[in-house]
């Protein structure tokens, strides 16, 4: 499919004189992770950290358990800059019911949301013991200013 | 230890864990385990 990429900073609006008015744009990533039995299974979305003039902030982490991971313990998703880290998310059970989850933030990840450190931005879901179904999609929304 | 990365294509492919991945890993299993309790007569 044809694509149209534009500079990492998006403003739209209406300028006023002192420079107001205006709105970032909000853009996603997903991905959707399979459960690959007792393996942890991440995916990496890559912001454009380190642009110059720009700084990248998450909005908001959206978490759609398609199907429940039936872990014989656990299965915990989690949003870092590097597989199962917690930087921005932690402690999402996606073992429990096929729903629609958002993680609940800690004043820590919110504070690292708001000005990302890293290019990557890594989400996992870490089974403890046998799985053998789950799917589910993660969408990570971010602007860029 | 292993990891199963999704990659932008969809396609899935086992690696290797880094150590700080494997440590982070540990971490959230450690994390998820259900609290035991003990009770005292």
């Amino acid at each position: 499919m044809p694509e149209t990429l534009f500079p990492p900073a998006i403003k739209s609006g209406i300028p006023s004189a002192d420079g107001s008015g205006k709105g970032s744009v909000v853009l996603a990533q997903s991905a959707t992770l399979t459960q690959n039995s007792t393996t942890a299974v991440s995916a990496t979305f890559k912001v454009p950290f380190g642009y110059p003039n720009t700084r990248v902030k998450i909005i908001d982490i959206i978490v759609d358990v398609e199907v429940v991971f039936n872990s014989a313990s656990s299965a915990t998703l989690t949003v870092g800059t590097a597989a199962a880290g917690t930087q921005y998310a932690s402690g999402v059970d996606v073992k429990a019911a096929a729903a629609r989850l958002r993680p609940t933030f800690t004043a820590a990840q919110l504070t690292a949301m708001k000005s990302l450190t890293s290019e990557n931005v890594v989400a996992t879901i870490t089974p403890s013991g046998a799985t053998s179904t789950g799917t589910v999609t993660v969408t990570v929304l971010y602007e860029v200013g | 230890m292993k990891i199963a990365e999704v990659l932008p294509s969809g396609k899935t492919v086992l690696r290797d864990a880094t150590p700080e991945e494997e440590k982070n890993i540990k971490a959230v299993i450690a994390a998820a385990k259900p609290v035991k309790r003990v009770f005292e007569e």
